[in-house]
């Protein structure tokens, strides 16, 4: 069991444990309505996930070379994007990208995006559930686990101002592992709805303002997470959601990532401490309707993908550079081989993305080859990076966390691959480690 | 189909119920200003987490049920036997025989502007996906089978008297869950509830299990329809082993199967990978009517069209798609018959179904649904002996939901779980005996869907294949706590503009019933009426007081505790104390409470 560390430390009564109570002050909402601003705290972590396992084959499609070889004519025959189709990108002859997405190739083009190859967990699982889980809960070989990577980040975090407003939002009708027993974590799927606003206009305000009462002392899980709700909701109320004007004229797309990703920006320049925001998104699961070139479920996916974190790149960069950091994964990758419907089953290592003012652009990571002897198991590609050397990278060096044993319980050899600025600290494995004593309070 | 892809639906574009009107426009002086100072710095003691008990007859009808409702408290006091356990016993038997039970006025709803629930699987496939020619088909018809499920979900939730056979309905449909938005699948959703889980949701499991495997809604879902030996796509397979029999906790991995351990009666424990592709080449060739572009090409022949060649959506098992090698599933070989092509994979069925993991695992989703997020291991393996002795039982589950109902475990325990949105809000409108029809030819029946949607649980909306999570640390979250409140906050007071702005709630006549003596309807004592009724024990006094005092302010625009004695005169709605509206936003705030939200 951890021990407490700087911010208050609270235990559910057996239900779940719950951390740190910093978060969702509303007290902090009467100096956003008078303009306050404080500019403070870490930079943003944006950590996009894929759900459902995003086919890194096509999304960087190889251009070049004995694998592209492999790659059109032996395993995808149907399915592959051909190096006329797929777009170049600077300096680079092996790999380019899908040719939905222009975004992430200029990005990559102006050494904003780094790209780590053959990603993935060091235990190959092809199952959705399974592989997501362990990378929410941050680790694969300790089970029982009651928080996520996430929620253990907030508590190892010693930059995270105890009265941060809102420290982590996830923009999603549904609840994420990842955050598993932090309470302080906002998931919010829409904020222009997230009031108690459809009450007769008579009483909707004394309805609030009871409940708000009733829930103001909680001393149940239950009654928290109604408090916070309310809480929240009080500061969201207090943001001009309808104006909203991006920076750099960027525009979002027209579906629910893109509304995902501007209400993270917007929350972000509204100092509210926001430090992290999860955002899932699905629908990668292509085992039919792949679809290839421009056309088809991948090529709608990738286009959209590519438009949201090419807007989110150029609004966060307009006012906060060099502040951000965005983080691409996916549970796995997909099957080398297509299958009966020209699609693709589940597979393993898979490419990620970082992208950021810091980020030093360009390829990382070996790529293990296509050619029937260097693929996993004869079908998939292999992993040759352990997914969390890129996220702890990230941690170490923007978000200045680097308890890595206790955010990743099994993880001991941290492998920074130099994709990004910032100092690099030497990382604490004890899982047991109190961070109390290391910030020397 | 691409599981994990919820459709994008621009809130703007929702056909959403109206806001409600104000003669004076409302002035919204926001929550922000108020002057108390919530308190931030809650110490770790303050969350002592004890809550109250409610006796039996609520405990066990807010578990195997959507929520009491006054009618199931009269019937099972009605019951014969000396004790409430006797009676609650009483009606456990009489729930796990729901053919036995009257819902004639269920029925009778859903004869209300319904259209589809009596087609055949053809016609929802010929009407509503493909019509033979191929004229195009109107969205709205498009999506009426899917639609005319959900409003008959809502139905049966709220007003039937088989509450437990609607909650064996709702858990088969997540265990073997299919999106309702996925492609093609709306037009098909009536078949798939109607012929597939609810002729086995108190019946076989393995029965259910073969008529899921045939049916186009998994077949398009999973992708099987398209599963051909040159290739063979692994969706379904691997879900089959991993969500629907033996699970994920038997998963080995990549490794050799014959590393998996052996148990005493011979059976490999678990799976590997070399598994689910041995399965998803048993799984070649089943396929619907309809799956194929090749089914279109009559389309396409010389005229005229033969609207015969049309495709039906029903089963097809294509054999030259079929792999007729032998599959080796779990270290057991499994064999082509010509003579039964579907020998090999029913076989693989049988097998599964037999299976302690699959009994074990079954089980434990069952009490988790019934008991508690973990629950205790003796009740689990009391279900799962009974399902694994009965595996051949046409009423198999009915036997093992007996030793579940009747446990300790479950008639003892209270609050281990939280009511997830769709069973908050059904608790809530069983409560105040909403009775609004939901004729889909209402368009306030689609109010309801599109209201519902962002709770995080609508009907048959979870994206993947392995339905929706079943723990309250899932639940827990801003957006579907304050999503499920406000569709209770509205459903609480919606009234119906076609018929004299009538409430479709029944607060009034509930209130007028229970508290006979207009002058004892007093602030306090519709406050304790009403939430005792809805929690299933009194409130506590500070919770009591400051309901009491909503109860009692006489003027809107300036809310003020009046006097907590005093009659209430509910059935007056003037300006400026709004009597009936006041009670109906008191009561549904009693809905929004944490102590409402436990089973």
């Amino acid at each position: 069991m951890k021990k407490v560390n700087r911010r208050n430390f609270l235990k559910g009564s057996g239900l779940i444990s719950v951390a740190g109570m910093g978060g969702l002050q509303l007290g902090f909402a009467n100096t956003l309505l008078r303009g306050g601003s404080n500019g403070g705290g870490r930079d943003l972590l944006v950590y996009v996930f894929l759900n459902g396992g995003m086919d890194g084959l096509n999304m960087v499609p190889p251009r070049s070379g004995p694998d592209y070889i492999q790659y059109r004519d032996v395993l995808r025959p149907n399915l592959h994007i051909p190096n006329s189709m797929s777009l170049a990108l600077n300096g680079q002859t092996a790999f380019g990208m899908h040719p939905s997405a222009s975004g992430l190739a200029t990005l990559f083009n102006q050494d904003k995006m780094a790209i780590i190859h053959a990603t993935g967990l060091l235990e190959a699982n092809r199952s959705h559930f399974e592989a997501t889980k362990y990378m929410e809960l941050g680790t694969q070989g300790i089970s029982g686990l009651d928080t996520g990577w996430l929620t253990r980040y907030f508590n190892s975090s010693l930059h995270t101002p105890d009265d941060a407003v809102m420290p982590s939002i996830v923009p999603s009708y549904n609840n994420t592992d990842a955050v598993l027993g932090d309470p302080t974590a906002l998931v919010m799927a829409n904020p222009q709805e997230f009031a108690l606003s459809d009450g007769h206009w008579a009483w909707e305000e004394s309805m609030q303002n009871i409940l708000t009462q009733l829930s103001a002392n909680p001393t149940t899980l239950e009654q928290l997470v109604a408090h916070q709700t309310l809480n929240a909701s009080a500061i969201i109320q207090a943001i001009d959601w309808d104006n909203y004007v991006p920076g750099n004229g960027a525009v979002y797309p027209e579906s629910f990532l893109g509304d995902q990703l501007r209400t993270v920006a917007q929350l972000y320049k509204n100092d509210v401490n926001l430090e992290v925001a999860y955002v899932p998104t699905g629908g990668w699961d292509t085992h039919v309707g792949q679809g290839t070139g421009t056309q088809g479920q991948f090529a709608d996916l990738t286009a959209n993908l590519s438009a949201g974190l090419y807007a989110l790149y150029q609004d966060l960069t307009a006012t906060h550079n060099g502040r951000f950091t965005i983080v691409v994964h996916t549970e796995f990758g997909r099957r080398a081989y297509q299958n009966s419907d020209n699609s693709t089953d589940h597979g393993y290592g898979n490419p990620m993305f970082v992208i950021g003012d810091e980020v030093n652009g360009g390829f990382y990571g070996q790529f293990p080859g296509l050619a029937p002897n260097q693929l996993f198991e004869g079908g998939d590609v292999d992993v040759t990076v352990d997914y969390r050397d890129v996220v702890s990278e990230v941690l170490i060096k923007r978000q200045q966390n680097r308890f890595l044993g206790y955010i990743f319980p099994d993880y001991t050899d941290y492998t920074p691959l130099g994709l990004i600025n910032g100092s690099d600290l030497p990382p604490i494995y004890d899982l047991d480690y109190d961070p109390i004593f290391a910030s020397g309070f | 189909m691409n599981i994990f892809a919820k459709k994008y639906h621009k809130s703007a574009a929702l056909n959403k119920a109206p806001k409600s009107e104000s003669p004076v426009k409302a002035t919204k002086s926001s929550t922000l200003t108020t002057k108390s100072t919530p308190s931030l710095s809650i110490k770790p003691g303050d969350l002592d987490g004890s809550i109250a008990t409610p006796n039996l007859t609520h405990r066990v009808l807010s578990k195997m049920a959507f929520g009491p409702r006054a009618a199931d408290i009269d019937h099972i006091n009605s019951l014969p036997g000396a004790t409430e356990m006797d009676r609650i016993l009483a009606y456990i038997d009489e729930q796990l025989d729901p053919a036995t039970i009257d819902d004639s006025a269920v029925d009778l709803m859903l004869n209300q502007g319904f259209s589809t629930l009596n087609k055949t699987q053809q016609q929802f496939f010929q009407e509503h996906v493909h019509i033979p020619g191929g004229e195009d088909i109107p969205w709205d018809v498009h999506i009426r089978p899917g639609r005319e499920t959900i409003y008959a979900a809502f139905i049966r939730g709220i007003n039937s008297n088989r509450q437990l056979f609607e909650m064996m309905a709702d858990f088969w449909h997540n265990h073997f869950n299919v999106y309702i938005e996925g492609d093609n699948i709306q037009p098909m959703f009536v078949h798939y509830d109607r012929d597939v889980i609810r002729p086995n949701a108190l019946g076989n499991f393995r029965d259910m299990l073969y008529e899921v495997t045939r049916s186009n809604a998994m077949l398009s879902y999973l992708g099987n329809g398209v599963n051909e030996q040159s290739a063979p796509n692994e969706n379904y397979a691997r879900e089959l082993l991993e969500l629907h029999t033996i699970s994920a906790k038997n998963y080995f991995g990549h490794m050799p199967w014959d590393d998996v351990p052996v148990d005493g009666q011979g059976r490999r424990t678990g799976y590997v990978e070399a598994d689910v592709l041995e399965l998803s080449r048993a799984l070649t060739g089943w396929s619907f009517s309809g799956a194929s572009w090749q089914d279109y090409q009559y389309l396409y022949d010389p005229p005229p069209i033969n609207l015969n060649l049309a495709p039906t959506g029903l089963f097809m098992f294509r054999s030259d798609w079929h792999d007729q090698g032998v599959k080796r599933v779990m270290g057991v070989d499994f064999f082509y018959d010509s003579n039964d092509p579907e020998k090999d994979v029913n076989d693989i069925l049988d097998m599964l179904a037999e299976h302690p993991a699959t009994a074990e695992f079954l089980a434990t989703k069952l009490c988790r649904r019934f008991i508690a997020d973990e629950p205790p291991a003796g009740v689990v393996s009391q279900v799962a002996d009974a399902l694994q002795q009965n595996w051949q039982a046409s009423d198999q589950i009915k036997i093992a939901m007996e030793v579940l109902l009747k446990s300790t475990e479950f008639l003892n325990t209270w609050g281990e779980k939280i009511k997830r949105p769709f069973e908050r809000t059904m608790a809530a409108l069983r409560q105040i005996e909403y009775n609004f029809s939901f004729d889909p030819t209402n368009e306030y029946a689609s109010w309801h869907h599109w209201g519902f949607q962002d709770s995080g649980q609508p009907p048959f909306g979870w994206t993947s294949p392995n339905g929706y999570p079943d723990v309250k640390a899932h639940w827990l979250g801003a957006s579907s706590n304050m999503s499920t409140w406000k569709f209770i906050q509205w459903t609480s007071r919606f009234r119906d503009g076609n018929n004299g702005d009538v409430p479709f709630n029944n607060i009034l006549n509930i209130t007028a019933n229970g508290i006979p003596n207009a002058s004892d309807r007093t602030a306090n004592n519709l406050v304790n009426f009403w939430y005792e009724r809805a929690c299933g024990f009194p409130p506590d006094p500070g919770v009591q007081s400051k309901l009491a005092e909503f109860m009692s302010y006489d003027d809107n625009t300036n809310p003020v505790v009046g006097d907590l004695n005093a009659p209430i005169d509910i059935y007056s709605n003037d300006w400026p104390g709004y009597n009936s509206e006041r009670l109906f936003a008191v009561v549904s705030t009693i809905f929004l409470t944490a102590e409402f939200s436990y089973r």
